[in-house]
């Protein structure tokens, strides 16, 4: 059998760089999936910060709520009006 | 929906979260693989809903993240059951409901029967009765090898059978035979004789020799065609005749109507006795004293939930008393009788003739008729051949 390389799922990034990006997902401003996530940092109705390996995700809006939460992904429904990635 | 109901049965409690850090209550709970939901910032804290059980186990983790919890709404069968835990009745009837369910889930209900069209079914019906299946059998002591051999033999027009019990339902699917209709001996030589006297009208022989003429007169027992035949080569044959031998005959019929008789009718005024019909139990409702012959009509009304029958309901007997009325008949209702009469026995007695010419005659009490009639007068005298 031959050695196959370790293919990264993002063409263009490299496996180690891809591997600990966390995966966004909009649905239009009204909710928002995120992959990879290590806790919450903040969580108010106004501003909910997640806390990922690569970076921190601050979502702005109003009526944020927590939908969903997993220990590596978090589901936030409300109306998103700002989106901040620090790392 | 079914999530709503798990969660309902389990026990639930909504539960505000206040002070400390109330994320890293989250992340514990997480960490820790702890289930909750609708977990929404409200004014000075959070509120959430997880389940009693998980409930119990946060202690430690509110501690370490410093928030304080409080419950504010409890939620769940086991609250419901500890909210009615006094109403001690109302646990006895669901409990009484619950064993009259399983009581009377162990008797046949209702019996469905598919694929019979030519048989009775009634005689269906009595026949698995004797076999021990009816409405309200024990289920347990029901044997549907049994019962299907039973039927079988008890109505032979059935080909196959077989009972199947649906909870409370037994359903009985049946295959009619068909039936062969056996061949009567027509090889048996046989010859044809006058049935009665009469002149010969008209003949029409199938098999046989025929003996007499068109217009011969003929005496009762006469050979009227014969069964040995001779063939070309002057071999004698015996065959079964088959032949309608048609003859003028005269026959007299006598009528008579007693001056006045006594008509038994059954009266207007019925009484009733009902019964209440509970699967074999059968509880009179409604007596009477009155007792005596009458006509009876009979009537069940039974309850039908979604178009079924089930074995609850009101059986009604109807009985009309019989009264005797006298009846005098006057000489011009009497000739109407008597023609009714005449009628009713020319229907009846010479339905298959042709009457030719009636010469009615009215005597005293009675009617005497002579008949002209046309009737095959061939009969079949079968005849030892050694």
């Amino acid at each position: 059998m031959k050695n196959r390389k370790p293919r990264s799922a993002f063409p263009g990034l490299s496996l180690e760089l891809s591997g600990r990006m966390p995966i966004i997902e909009f649905t239009g401003n009204r909710r928002v999936l995120i992959e990879g996530s290590t806790g919450v940092l903040r969580y108010e109705s106004e501003v909910v910060s997640i806390n990922t390996r690569s970076m921190t995700v601050t979502f702005n809006g109003r009526g944020l709520t927590l939908k969903s939460i997993s220990p590596t992904a978090v589901i936030i429904d409300g109306i998103i009006t700002d989106t901040r990635f620090e790392s | 929906m079914l999530l709503k109901l798990i969660r309902w049965a389990r026990g639930y409690v909504e539960f505000f979260v206040s002070g400390g850090f109330p994320e890293r209550f989250i992340n514990l709970l997480n960490h820790r693989g702890i289930i909750y939901w609708d977990f929404v910032p409200s004014k000075d804290g959070f509120t959430g809903t997880m389940t009693v059980r998980d409930y119990r186990n946060i202690r430690q983790i509110a501690r370490k993240s410093g928030v304080r919890l409080r419950v504010r709404k409890k939620n769940g069968l086991l609250f419901q059951i500890r909210k009615y835990k006094r109403r001690k009745g109302l646990l006895a009837g669901v409990l009484a409901a619950i064993t009259l369910i399983a009581f009377l889930n162990q008797f046949v209900w209702t019996i469905e029967l598919n694929g019979a069209s030519a048989i009775n079914e009634l005689e269906l019906r009595a026949a698995l009765s004797e076999n021990g299946l009816d409405i309200g059998s024990p289920k347990a002591d029901l044997n549907t090898g049994e019962i299907k051999r039973g039927l079988q033999l008890r109505i032979p027009g059935i080909s196959w059978s077989s009972v199947n019990l649906i909870e409370s339902d037994a359903e009985v699917e049946l295959k009619e035979g068909v039936t062969v209709k056996k061949k009567k001996n027509s090889d048996k030589p046989a010859n044809i004789k006058a049935a009665c006297d009469g002149v010969i009208t008209k003949t029409n022989v199938r098999r046989g020799v025929l003996s007499v003429k068109k217009g011969s007169a003929v005496t009762r027992n006469q050979l009227l065609v014969s069964s040995v035949t001779q063939d070309s080569d002057g071999k004698i044959n015996f065959v079964r005749s088959k032949a309608e031998i048609f003859a003028d005959v005269i026959e007299k019929d006598e009528i008579n109507i007693p001056n006045s008789n006594y008509n038994i009718i059954p009266d207007e005024n019925y009484y009733e006795k009902s019964r209440l019909e509970f699967l074999t139990l059968s509880l009179p409702l409604r007596m009477s004293d009155e007792s005596g012959e009458g006509v009876r009509n009979y009537y069940t009304y039974k309850l039908c939930v979604n178009s079924r029958l089930l074995p609850l309901g009101e059986s009604i007997e109807r009985v009309y008393p019989l009264k005797a009325v006298r009846q005098k008949l006057n000489p011009a209702l009497r000739r109407e009788s008597l023609k009714n009469r005449m009628g009713l026995n020319e229907c009846f007695n010479h339905g298959d003739c042709k009457i030719k010419t009636r010469q009615k005659a009215f005597k005293n009490d009675r009617l005497e008729v002579n008949y002209t009639l046309n009737k095959n007068i061939a009969v079949i005298q079968p005849i030892e051949v050694r």
